[in-house]
């Protein structure tokens, strides 16, 4: 169980940007970002003892943290806050400029295009992605390129 | 700035998080995780809350059942609030099955259909609970009258007010149903009221089911329009 535990938060530390990523990309507000890191992190423990390492660990956090963030997503207003803490924050990451723009525009998405860009901007492959989200390549790769279309219109629009 | 740019900023903000978020390792192994409660966790205590006092009512209502098996007015009316019970336990039970059934480590767009599913489930039980309380109350208020009290309720309460309570009922259905409709997107404080006035408005189940279509056409390898990328 000692080893189990030692282990989960191994891979935890290497993988934690995804937590921030997926919070960021689902809540605007700091407080609500670090409640869904929280739950997040909570799931993925209580997941961890049916982690089937057919799958890189990466590939397993993201199906969780994007299933818990689009849940928590569509059910904010009746939201609890966890009443304890696994997670804490040096600070609340001060990111660039041009970061920031990219979150608004993901953030102009729903919630299920949301969950496809993270994952090509975090350098998934098609195949990677459908398996992430339960969809064909083929789908994957059609989306992809709407929505990397539509976010360069946005920006460009923003950018005037 | 293009779009390029952007992502290669993206890329660049993981070393930054690599800093500033520091996971609490203690705190992961203490004892007090385990009784943190996650979402899901939540919605099955009040599933299993619900499940336990809809056991207890069948329980009294088949206590009931028994003592007026001879008399064909009572064995209606706790007949009623039995089969109302043993719907909602159902109704509990399937969603305590779905909810065990739930693997969050599972493609996203099967487990938001399963999570939908169920909520949509909920829903309609929560508001065809709410249209039939106004209904149920007349038979609750004749068995709890004889139950509890021991007199005979059919012999204080004549046909006449039986059969204006059950009309009333439905009119307060009816009004209910309305009202939730016409008033019910003003602003309302209490997070609880506001639920069960969009349970019957069926705000609630046109969201649910209106993502159910949009998982649907998610998985679905047609060019979509640029408006369904939009955040609903």
């Amino acid at each position: 169980m000692k080893q189990a535990g030692n282990r989960f938060t191994t891979l935890l530390e290497q993988h934690k940007g995804i937590l921030y990523k997926v919070a960021a990309a689902y809540c605007r507000e700091a407080e609500d970002r670090h409640d869904l890191m929280q739950e997040i992190v909570l799931q993925l423990w209580r997941s961890f003892p049916r982690y089937d390492e057919q799958w890189r660990f990466s590939t397993w956090m993201y199906r969780i943290a994007m299933n818990v963030a689009i849940s928590h997503y569509r059910r904010t207003r009746d939201t609890v806050p966890l009443e304890g803490a696994v997670l804490e924050l040096a600070a609340e990451p001060e990111i660039d400029d041009d970061v920031r723009v990219l979150y608004d525009l993901i953030g102009g998405l729903d919630e299920l295009s949301r969950g496809l860009v993270i994952l090509f901007l975090d350098g998934h492959s098609h195949d990677e992605i459908a398996a992430i989200l339960g969809l064909t390549s083929t789908n994957v790769a059609t989306r992809l390129n709407r929505i990397k279309q539509r976010l360069r219109n946005d920006y460009q629009e923003k950018a005037r | 700035m293009t779009f390029e740019d952007l992502q290669r900023a993206w890329n660049a903000q993981d070393r930054k998080l690599d800093t500033l978020i520091q996971l609490n390792v203690s705190q992961l192994r203490g004892s007090h995780v385990d009784s943190l409660r996650t979402a899901l966790d939540r919605l099955r205590r009040s599933i299993v809350i619900e499940l336990v006092f809809n056991a207890i009512a069948l329980f009294l209502i088949a206590m009931f059942i028994g003592d007026h098996l001879g008399d064909a007015r009572y064995l209606v009316t706790a007949g009623l609030l039995h089969v109302s019970v043993v719907l909602l336990i159902a109704a509990a039970v399937r969603q305590l099955i779905a909810l065990h059934n739930v693997d969050y480590a599972g493609p996203v767009v099967g487990v938001q259909r399963t999570l939908t599913r169920l909520r949509v489930e909920r829903i309609r039980t929560s508001k065809w609970t709410l249209i039939a309380a106004p209904l149920l109350w007349t038979p609750v208020l004749i068995a709890t009258i004889k139950g509890v009290l021991g007199v005979d309720a059919f012999a204080i309460l004549d046909a006449k007010w039986i059969a204006t309570n059950l009309l009333f009922g439905v009119a307060v259905i009816v009004l209910m149903q309305w009202a939730a409709k016409r008033y019910g997107d003003r602003a309302m404080r209490s997070p609880f009221l506001r639920s069960v006035v969009d349970d019957l408005a069926g705000r609630k189940l046109n969201e649910a089911m209106g993502f159910l279509d949009r998982l649907e056409e998610f998985e679905r390898e047609t060019p979509l329009s640029s408006t369904r990328l939009r955040a609903q």
